[in-house]
């Protein structure tokens, strides 16, 4: 049966005025998903050796190469690649078990099942979550392990392991947007014509609740970005041959000395890139969403 | 009040001993333990049933759990091993070197952070406030570990000479040098948070500058200065003073990162090689310290909001607030 949902159409909120920050940061994102998503098109592959060792930025190679004789561009921007993927994958765990827990919390606001998930998801950000990742990892080993049936390869434990740290943050805000809307009048009236809890929760919470919540996911990428390469960096995250852009910067601090700046320097401008490209876009939202409450 | 501190103060036990019961059991469970990294390549199963038996690993998971708490509430963390030593020892040595490269970053960089936010508040809209906010976006942004490793490069291979770019010097052995050893770490460590608590403190400041009470003070004469200083800064310090405390949260996973690139022997270091060699008791431990310190932090800025926000207070007295 197809149902057709009841909630009452919102407002398309008008395009707010973005500032000259909030379109920097918007440049900066393209630029960066241009490296990530088409700089691996073009480039050549990550591994392939170019008989130069450590040699300096040039036309021949863009970024350099590193002390395998391998092409730095071609190795940045896959890395970029796996880094962003590794990202919006973490995030997207995180949803999927954050959101049903924040609209059950929400429905429930301050009953038992509201308190249980509260409580739980506060014990979980009582820990130092870097600090656990890197427990975690350190004690399994980055390589393969098994969880029952399953196998989990490194990147996977690094996907899942963003996604625990940021389930009490996605799932606060998916409270918070649910408790405002069970106010509405529309569903008192569903409630009132006998529709199941569960598909009340499913079919209109859901889809009323979701868009803030996934404007903030998105800002969480930056975040994620950031995390996989410090975990990465200290050899705890992507393992090579893979490239990833914190074990790029982990590899380069043995030869930064030797006079190879670009092998670190590189890199690590394309997290700054991301990251600020995150968070000058995350100031406009806020910005935005603030006008928006004012007038 | 003394309640509310109370039960705080409980459930931080509470997450305290969850937190070992993981470690604990995450240890045990994980491939390639400490025999192994202690034995090396191809030991005799004879050999391996003594070091088994010398760590204690032969006997039931149970026990083996119970003697851990037990030594833990008596204040014996075990021994390395890896370097045989006291883990007590070991932490008694790397613990300072962290707290002071974190104590340096944060004195700094709370006084930096909180002078250009509250001038970039005074100023607003200005170009000053623009450049404060472009560079506290940046700053905020620069992965801590990157902006570490730039600084070794910059010091160690084009400036040379006017900061060790590398290594640590105790300050008991020379003071002048140590000195000169935490300036680098201790930059990067904090730059991120430095540029949260300026732009939170902008932010909340502009935020109280558009209340009635702030306009009220004005229509009655009072000068700006008192208003900037008495009204002002006193109401927006409070959502700052939350952000000083999460960020010795970040510090945690900061020296970790930080301590690795410039080569400092402290607990972040530690922890890294602990967990490479399979080291479990010391590498329990400094979990415990990392997760105790965090957990105290995060108790202590809930607590300041009492000593901070007179209302809260009020309303504690009178029992509204729970």
């Amino acid at each position: 049966m197809v149902m057709t949902r009841v909630s009452p159409r919102r407002r398309v909120p008008r395009m707010p005025r973005m500032s000259v920050l909030t379109w920097t940061g918007v440049a900066l994102l393209v630029l960066f998903l241009l490296l990530a998503l088409v700089g691996p098109l073009f480039a050549s592959a990550p591994d392939a050796r170019t008989g130069q060792t450590l040699a300096e930025p040039g036309a021949a190679h863009l970024f350099g190469t590193d002390h395998l004789q391998r092409d730095l561009f071609a190795r940045t921007a896959e890395g970029a690649r796996v880094s962003l993927l590794v990202a919006v994958a973490g995030v997207g765990f995180g949803l999927v078990v954050a959101v049903p827990a924040g609209l059950v919390a929400g429905y429930f606001g301050g009953r038992w099942p509201d308190e249980l998930i509260m409580r739980t998801l506060e014990a979980v950000q009582a820990l130092p979550l870097f600090v656990f990742a890197m427990f975690v990892i350190g004690i399994t080993g980055t390589g393969d392990s098994q969880l029952g049936p399953v196998t989990l390869t490194a990147t996977t434990k690094v996907v899942l392991l963003l996604g625990v740290g940021f389930i009490p943050y996605f799932a606060r805000v998916t409270r918070s947007a649910t408790l405002v809307e069970v106010q509405e009048d529309y569903i008192d009236a569903l409630k009132v014509i006998g529709v199941p809890r569960r598909r009340i929760i499913a079919g209109e919470l859901l889809v009323n609740v979701l868009p803030p919540v996934l404007v903030q996911a998105f800002l969480w990428i930056g975040v994620a970005i950031f995390a996989e390469s410090a975990l990465s960096f200290l050899g705890l995250g992507i393992q090579p041959p893979r490239p990833s852009l914190g074990n790029i910067l982990g590899d380069a601090t043995s030869y930064m000395l030797l006079g190879a700046w670009w092998y670190s320097i590189i890199p690590g401008l394309v997290i700054l890139v991301a990251t600020v490209g995150f968070n000058l876009v995350g100031d406009g939202l806020g910005d935005a969403l603030d006008a928006d409450g004012r007038h | 009040m003394l309640r509310y501190v109370g039960r705080r103060v409980a459930g931080l036990a509470l997450v305290l001993i969850i937190v070992l019961t993981l470690v604990f059991f995450m240890l045990r469970a994980a491939p390639g333990g400490p025999v192994d990294a202690y034995l090396g390549m191809n030991p005799t199963p004879e050999k391996r049933a003594e070091v088994e038996h010398r760590f204690g690993l032969d006997q039931p998971l149970w026990v083996q759990y119970a003697k851990f708490l037990g030594n833990l509430a008596s204040g014996d963390l075990g021994r390395s091993l890896f370097s045989d030593r006291p883990v007590s020892g070991i932490i008694a040595e790397r613990l300072p070197v962290t707290l002071e490269v974190s104590l340096v970053a944060f004195l700094f960089w709370v006084v930096i952070g909180l002078a250009a936010g509250a001038f970039a508040a005074h100023r607003r809209d200005s170009f000053v406030d623009g450049f404060i906010r472009v560079i506290s976006v940046i700053a905020l942004s620069i992965p801590s570990f990157w902006l570490a490793l730039v600084l070794v490069v910059v010091f160690g291979l084009y400036v040379k000479g006017v900061l060790p770019s590398s290594g640590w010097v105790p300050f008991g052995e020379d003071p002048w040098n140590n000195m000169r050893s935490v300036v680098l770490p201790a930059f990067a460590l904090g730059l991120g948070a430095g540029a949260i608590i300026a732009r939170t403190l902008r932010a909340s400041m502009i935020e109280t500058a558009r209340t009635d009470y702030v306009s009220f003070a004005r229509a009655m004469g009072m000068s700006e200065r008192v208003i900037l200083s008495r009204i002002t800064l006193r109401n927006a310090i409070i959502p700052t003073a939350t952000v000083i405390g999460l960020m010795l949260g970040t510090f945690i996973s900061g020296t970790v990162l930080i301590e690795n690139v410039f080569n400092v022997p402290g607990i972040g270091q530690t922890i890294v090689s602990a967990f490479r060699q399979h080291d479990y008791p010391l590498a329990i431990a400094c979990t415990l310290i990392t997760a105790s310190v965090f957990l105290v932090a995060n108790l202590v800025v809930d607590l300041l909001y009492f000593v901070l926000n007179p209302r809260i207070r009020a309303g504690f007295l009178n029992g509204t607030a729970r």
